[in-house]
């Protein structure tokens, strides 16, 4: 049974792998047309729908991007099954995802739509054999019919209806938690810790997967809550490099500098060299840290207007910008400050090679 | 011992070839010959070759994904490591492989 549960954690997040630069892509591109939009004082490029011009072409562009996003559930399905089944997967796992989009099931539905494809093909490719003469129609005739058959019955016929009313009813229970400012910044607060707790790890990539999740389904505010999130650890570390220079290595000073690249792009690993010198004092830090940051973007009135960028220059696709700049910052000086009381950065190495045999313990692997 | 292995994680920029790197230098500090295909962002670099798979004592895979062409690595040991654990620990998990091996051959 577990087992089964890690398989199917993989094959979710091998799906979301695919589906990452199509969120990225689709989102930065609708953000640089509403940019361009908002330069010329138009906050809404839908007016231009039906114009001509330069402001029409603009509205072209965004729509390009609202493109991209469209294609998520579609992806995120086809892929689930990918990587369950392999190619012959794909055709009931694209079917299956649109089918998701088209009956409101969201990305509930497409999750539901790729494991459904894929498993149906491995059971189709197991089960039923033909020989002889007709052996070549199963590839490409008798196993695409019954995957993209059952796959399309299933999504919209079964569940269809009840897919889509839960799908729903919890998008909805989401937007009004987020719509009420207290419970709005205590989520901001437990997304921001769970990003900082293991810097890309499974606690981080939940909380990420929930942001994205939901920014695939139309609620942004999460997603802007774990993106200024992610900024803080590296961000954090770099500056505060630069604060106080003998508390560092030449190396570690030199890996500052990339922290300060990655904490701007939004790549929260970064700052895993620096957490790793002393694990126990500092991953409470990033934790409150990004928690704090979070919650005082939130606090200070960022909210959505558009999809949400990551990285600290994400702040234009956010209303109130200003405040998810100052969330990030606060929360990155926090580590930065707090980093430099705590730790000793020079003294890492000598510390590192004694729990080295502690560890051994710690790290688990597995034969197959 | 002749270690190839494959590291792959969700996002495929930061944790995939911060595990490759740290899993080859471990290799090189304890004296095994270790090659690790990243399957990042920008697809695979440094694929491991069917040859290379053939002279392996043993496969490691970092992953918190399903990775591309596990098939080639059938019928050799397989040993599946945390991807975060390679970041942070290669040389440790080097030498728990690396053991678990010996016994296994002694065995």
């Amino acid at each position: 049974m577990k087992k089964t549960l890690q398989e199917a954690k993989d094959h979710l997040m091998s799906g979301i792998s695919y589906v990452l630069p199509v969120i990225i892509a689709g989102s930065l591109v609708v953000a640089v047309a509403k940019v361009i939009g908002i330069l010329f004082g138009h906050t809404d490029l839908d007016v231009f729908a039906k114009t001509s011009g330069f402001f029409h072409y603009i509205y072209l562009f965004q729509n390009v991007g609202w493109t991209a996003i469209g294609l998520l559930n579609m992806i995120l399905g086809a892929y689930i099954a990918y990587s369950i089944a392999g190619k012959p997967a794909l055709a009931a796992g694209f079917v299956g995802g649109v089918i998701a989009t088209d009956t409101n099931a969201g990305f509930l539905g497409a999750v539901v739509a790729g494991f459904f494809a894929g498993w149906l093909t491995n059971w189709v490719k197991k089960n039923i054999k033909i020989t002889g003469a007709a052996s070549g129609a199963l590839p490409l005739i008798i196993l695409p019919l019954i995957t993209v058959g059952a796959t399309g019955i299933l999504m919209s016929i079964v569940l269809g209806g009840p897919l889509g009313w839960i799908n729903t009813s919890l998008l909805n229970w989401i937007k009004g938690m987020t719509a009420s400012g207290t419970n709005s910044i205590v989520l901001a607060a437990i997304l921001g810790a769970m990003i900082g707790f293991d810097l890309g790890g499974p606690v981080n990539k939940a909380a990420w997967m929930a942001g994205n999740a939901l920014m695939i389904s139309g609620v942004y505010m999460p997603a802007i809550m774990v993106n200024v999130a992610i900024c803080i650890p590296p961000l954090g570390y770099g500056i505060a490099t630069l604060l106080k220079k003998n508390n560092y290595s030449d190396e570690m000073r030199e890996a500052g500098k990339g922290a300060l690249i990655m904490g701007v792009i939004g790549i929260t690993e970064g700052a895993i060299p620096f957490s790793l010198a002393n694990p126990l004092k500092l991953i409470p830090l990033n934790c409150v840290a990004c928690s704090v940051g979070s919650a005082l973007t939130i606090a200070l009135g960022a909210y959505d207007k558009m999809p949400p960028v990551g990285g600290m220059y994400g702040f234009f696709s956010v209303g109130n910008g200003w405040a998810y700049l100052v969330g990030g910052i606060v929360g990155a000086f926090i580590i930065a400050i707090g980093a430099n009381l705590l730790v000793n950065f020079n003294e890492t190495k000598s510390a590192t090679a004694e729990d080295a045999n502690e560890n051994l313990d710690e790290i688990e692997i597995s034969f197959d | 011992m002749k270690i190839v292995g494959v590291s792959s994680c969700i996002a495929g920029l930061a944790h995939t070839p911060m595990a490759a790197k740290a899993l080859t230098k471990a290799g090189e500090k304890l004296g095994h010959e270790v090659k690790i295909e990243q399957q990042g962002a920008m697809g695979t670099i440094d694929e491991i070759t069917l040859d290379e798979v053939a002279a392996a004592d043993v496969v490691i895979i970092a992953a918190d994904k399903v990775i591309e062409n596990e098939g080639r690595f059938k019928g050799k040991p397989i040993v599946r490591v945390k991807i975060g654990q390679c970041v942070a620990h290669g040389e440790e998990v080097i030498k728990k492989v690396v053991a678990a091996i010996e016994a296994k051959n002694k065995a």
